[in-house]
C-alpha cells in the first residue's frame, strides 16, 4: 500500500485529477486512495488550496456585465420554467392522460364486449341446433325402439316374401303386429328394374288391392307400412311409375297370405 | 474561502436561489475571470468563458459532490475547460495568433487588478521563472506533466519537483498566519 501510494504522489496523477484530466479508471483509482490514504489525502488537499492561492495571483475585476448577463439568463429560464408549468399544469396533463386512458379502456372493452355477444349469440344458436339435433334423433331412437320392441312382440307376425321368376333377387321380410296396429318390411335385396319401373307393396283387403308404398332399393333398412286392418294378402308388383291405383295381375311378383288374427 | 461561505453558496445554488449567483460572483468572480482571461488572452473571449462557466455551474450544481473537492477547484475545472474549448475551437484559430502578440502587452491595465490580490502577483512575479514557466504550462496551458516535461524539455522529475517548490513558496508568501508574521514584524521594526 506504502509503496503504491509513493507511485502515485511521484506521479502527476493527483495534479491531473485536480484538474479533471484523468479516465473514469484513474478518478475511481485516485479517489480510492483519498479514501484510504491519509497522506494522499493531505496532500489533495494541499494541492486544492495551492490552486486556489495560485488562481486568485491572476484574479482580474470581472465586469459588472457578466454578472448581469447571468442573472438575466438565470431569470429567462426561470420564467420560462414556470410559464410552461402554468401553461400546461400538471394536474391538466394528468385529466388529459386519464381522459385518454379512460377512453382507449372504453373503446377496447366495448370491442370485447361486442366480440363476446357474437360469439355468446353464436353459441346460442349452436347449443339450439344441438337441442333440436338431439330432440330428433332421440325421437327416431325412440320411433326405432318402439318398432323394434313392436318387432321383438311375441304377438308380431313374420313373412318372408320372396320374388318369383320375374324378380327372383327380391327378398323381404315383413313384420305385422295386429295388436299394436303396426307393420313394416325389411328389404334384403331388390332385382334391377328398368328406368320407367319401380316395385310396389300392396295389401288386399276386402278384395281390394289397396297401395302401401314403393319398395327402396333394398339396404337393409326396416321401413315402416301402413296398416291395414282385414288384410288378407301382401302382394309386391313391378309396375309403370306412378300408377297407385290398381295392381295388374300380370305385375305381380310376389304374394304372401297372412295369418287371421 | 470561509468553508461557511462556501456551504452558504452551494445551498443557496442547489435552491436555485439567484442569490447564491450573486455571492458566487462576489467571491470568486474575479479570480475565476482571471482564470479564463490567462488562458484565452482574450478579454472578450474571457468575458464569455467566464458567463458560459457560471451557467454551467447553475445548472450543473446537482453534479457537484463536496467530499470529492472544494467548490473552487470543481468551478476551476469548468472555467479552464470551457477556457481550453474556446481557444481550441478552429474558427478562433486565426484570431488567437492575432491576440497572443497583444497579450505580451497585457491590455488590461493595472487598475482592473483585484488590489487585495496585488501581494500574491507581486510574489509570484517575484518568484522565478522557472517555477512560473511549469506552473502555467500545467495549470493555465492543459499540459499534463508529462507534455510540459517534452515542451519546455524539462526532465519529468524536474518539471515536479518545480512544481512542488513554486507552489510551496507560493503559498509561504499568501498564507494568512505568514502574513501576519510579517505585518507584526514590519510593525516592530
Amino acid at each position: 500500500m506504502k509503496n503504491e501510494v509513493k507511485i502515485l504522489l511521484e506521479s502527476d496523477l493527483l495534479e491531473r485529477y485536480l484538474l479533471g484530466d484523468v479516465s473514469y479508471e484513474e478518478e475511481v483509482r485516485v479517489e480510492h486512495f483519498i479514501d484510504t490514504s491519509e497522506e494522499v489525502k493531505v496532500a489533495y488537499n494541499t494541492l486544492e488550496e495551492d490552486l486556489e492561492i495560485y488562481s486568485k495571483a491572476f484574479a482580474i475585476k470581472a465586469p459588472e456585465t457578466v454578472i448581469e448577463n447571468v442573472l438575466e439568463s438565470i431569470k429567462t429560464e426561470t420564467h420560462l420554467a414556470e410559464s410552461n408549468k402554468r401553461s400546461i399544469p400538471w394536474y391538466f396533463i394528468a385529466a388529459c392522460v386519464t381522459t385518454l386512458l379512460f377512453g382507449a379502456t372504453t373503446i377496447t372493452l366495448w370491442n370485447q364486449n361486442q366480440l363476446l355477444s357474437t360469439t355468446n349469440n353464436s353459441v346460442a344458436g349452436q347449443i339450439e341446433n344441438l337441442k333440436s339435433d338431439i330432440i330428433n334423433t332421440n325421437a327416431r331412437l325412440e320411433n326405432i325402439k318402439s318398432k323394434y320392441a313392436v318387432l321383438s312382440a311375441p304377438e308380431t307376425q313374420k313373412y318372408l316374401i320372396n320374388g318369383n321368376e320375374r324378380a327372383k333377387n327380391l327378398r323381404t321380410v315383413a313384420y305385422v303386429n295386429p295388436k299394436e296396429r303396426l307393420s313394416a318390411i325389411n328389404v334384403l335385396s331388390v332385382p334391377e328394374l328398368p328406368k320407367d319401373k319401380e316395385l310396389k307393396m300392396w295389401a288386399e283387403v276386402n278384395g281390394e288391392m289397396v297401395c302401401l308404398g314403393v319398395i327402396e332399393k333394398a339396404d337393409q333398412k326396416l321401413m315402416a307400412l301402413p296398416f291395414k286392418d282385414n288384410a288378407s294378402n301382401y302382394k309386391i308388383t313391378i309396375d309403370s311409375k306412378g300408377n297407385r291405383d290398381f295392381a295388374l295381375i300380370d305385375s305381380e311378383v310376389a304374394s304372401i297370405a297372412l295369418e287371421k288374427e | 474561502m470561509s468553508q461557511l461561505l462556501e456551504k452558504n453558496i452551494i445551498d443557496l445554488l442547489s435552491k436555485q436561489d439567484e442569490k447564491g449567483m450573486a455571492l458566487l460572483y462576489d467571491h470568486y468572480g474575479d479570480t475565476l475571470f482571471g482564470v479564463a482571461y490567462k488562458i484565452t488572452k482574450d478579454e472578450d473571449l474571457a468575458k464569455d468563458v467566464l458567463q458560459i462557466s457560471l451557467m454551467k455551474i447553475w445548472k450543473k450544481i446537482d453534479t457537484y459532490d463536496s467530499k470529492k473537492s472544494k467548490l473552487f477547484t470543481w468551478m476551476f475545472r469548468i472555467t479552464r475547460n470551457t477556457a481550453i474549448d474556446k481557444i481550441r475551437s478552429a474558427n478562433l484559430k486565426s484570431d488567437q495568433e492575432i491576440q497572443i502578440e497583444v497579450s505580451n502587452v497585457y491590455n488590461l491595465g493595472v487598475e482592473s487588478v483585484v488590489p487585495e490580490h496585488l501581494d500574491v502577483r507581486k510574489h509570484l512575479g517575484s518568484l522565478d521563472e522557472k517555477y512560473q514557466v511549469v506552473m502555467e504550462a500545467l495549470f493555465f496551458e492543459g499540459m499534463t506533466q508529462q507534455e510540459a516535461s517534452e515542451a519546455l524539455d524539462i526532465p519529468l522529475g524536474t518539471i515536479k519537483s518545480r512544481l512542488k517548490i513554486g507552489l510551496r513558496e507560493l503559498r509561504k508568501i499568501y498564507d494568512p498566519a505568514t502574513l501576519s508574521i510579517l505585518l507584526i514584524l514590519t510593525i516592530l521594526i
